[in-house]
């Protein structure tokens, strides 16, 4: 597929790597089309051809998988959730503190989205959690169908918490089902207070809203009731904690409600 | 760009049907994409272009229905026109809970030969 974005590239220049693992390339190379215009002429036939009544979601595919990977979770009684922001934002030192705060408490396993690296993946590894490392390589998301093999790999635990860190990116990753009980949209205070106006379709599909790095707000301006406030005229159900995952600020409130949502699943 | 995952479901949706009636070329794809779906429309026609070679679709024309926003206001008791994601009744401005339409994105039919 096409080199300037990727993202709908074949599944095998995807790639799935655990911290310590051997590096293996996928069998693929990039076959040799081009992408020249070639010259060819549009033969537009003076016949009719044959109408056929389609009338299929074009999201179907990814969506049923996404549903099936819903009732395997639901199953094994995972709470499973999709993490997702612009780049930057804190998920994963959100994720380090939370991990470390809670692991006592329930067994946490992370499957870690980028285009490319293994570097986010290495720093969940350094919190003891199993951790799988999914790079999309051009791809701006994760899918139903990566998080499926995902799964495989990282087999998480019955009645454990899988969080899933999506690509950072705040508009294609909405579109896209992965089978998750939530989603949960971060936004740090160093981003405008105007984001979810800009990206209201992100803050339409999340259920809990995070806003990160409130230890930063005596040196920005940033107004948190505003951005609330945006963020609730997109999506009237949403519900928001205030958090520094630096400090530790708030952090309470975030583990209470991953506590509640736990137990509703187990 | 999500515009290009779009668009390689499109084809594949497109070639399925295709392949089960037995026919070689797909001429045209008609989709209907809801103006709250959160889809490029220039960025879905540039994707086909080049996404399209190599499959039965390879000269085909794609042809967007661009579906129109529309909610319920409850209000006003009527349905209006929803143009963003914030849904805003245009008469008295309040929220309006109930978007009924716009969010589409389907393959509607095909024409092969």
């Amino acid at each position: 597929m096409c080199d300037t974005c990727g993202c709908g590239q074949p599944p095998e220049a995807v790639t799935y790597r655990k911290p310590g693992e051997n590096h293996h390339h996928p069998d693929h190379d990039h076959h040799g089309h081009n992408h020249d215009h070639h010259d060819h002429d549009h033969h537009h036939h003076p016949d009719q051809g044959r109408t056929l009544q389609v009338e299929t979601d074009i999201l179907q595919e990814n969506n049923l998988l996404a549903q099936r990977n819903r009732g395997w979770l639901e199953a094994k009684g995972i709470l499973a959730l999709n993490l997702v922001s612009s780049p930057g934002s804190g998920k994963t030192t959100l994720l380090e503190r939370t991990i470390t705060s809670l692991k006592d408490d329930f067994a946490v396993s992370v499957i870690e989205g980028d285009q490319q690296t293994l570097n986010d993946a290495d720093r969940i590894a350094a919190t003891g959690a199993p951790v799988i490392q999914v790079n999309t390589g051009k791809g701006c998301h994760l899918d139903a169908r990566m998080i499926r093999r995902a799964m495989d790999d990282l087999a998480p635990a019955e009645g454990s918490l899988l969080m899933i860190e999506n690509v950072g990116n705040l508009v294609c990753p909405a579109m896209f089902d992965l089978g998750e009980a939530a989603k949960v949209v971060i936004i740090s205070v160093t981003e405008g207070d105007d984001k979810p106006l800009k990206y209201p379709t992100m803050f339409a599909a999340a259920d809990l809203c995070l806003i990160n790095k409130i230890d930063l707000l005596p040196y920005v301006e940033f107004d948190v009731d505003k951005c609330e406030q945006a963020a609730r005229t997109v999506n009237p159900r949403l519900e928001f904690h205030r958090l520094s995952a630096t400090t530790g600020d708030g952090m309470d409130s975030w583990y209470a409600w991953l506590k509640t949502r736990l137990e509703e699943t187990r | 760009m999500h515009e290009m995952s779009i668009v390689a479901s499109v084809l594949n949706i497109a070639e399925k049907e295709a392949r089960s009636a037995d026919a070689q070329v797909i001429r045209t794809i008609e989709i209907e994409v809801g103006q709250l779906a959160g889809v490029e429309i220039p960025a879905l026609e540039f994707g086909f272009e080049v996404a399209r070679r190599g499959t039965l679709a390879g000269e085909a024309e794609l042809i967007i229905h661009d579906i129109p926003g529309l909610g319920h206001c409850r209000e006003c008791n009527k349905n209006v026109a929803i143009d963003s994601y914030i849904p805003i009744c245009p008469t008295c401005g309040e929220l309006v809970p109930e978007v009924l339409q716009g969010k589409e994105l389907r393959v509607r039919s095909i024409i092969v030969d």
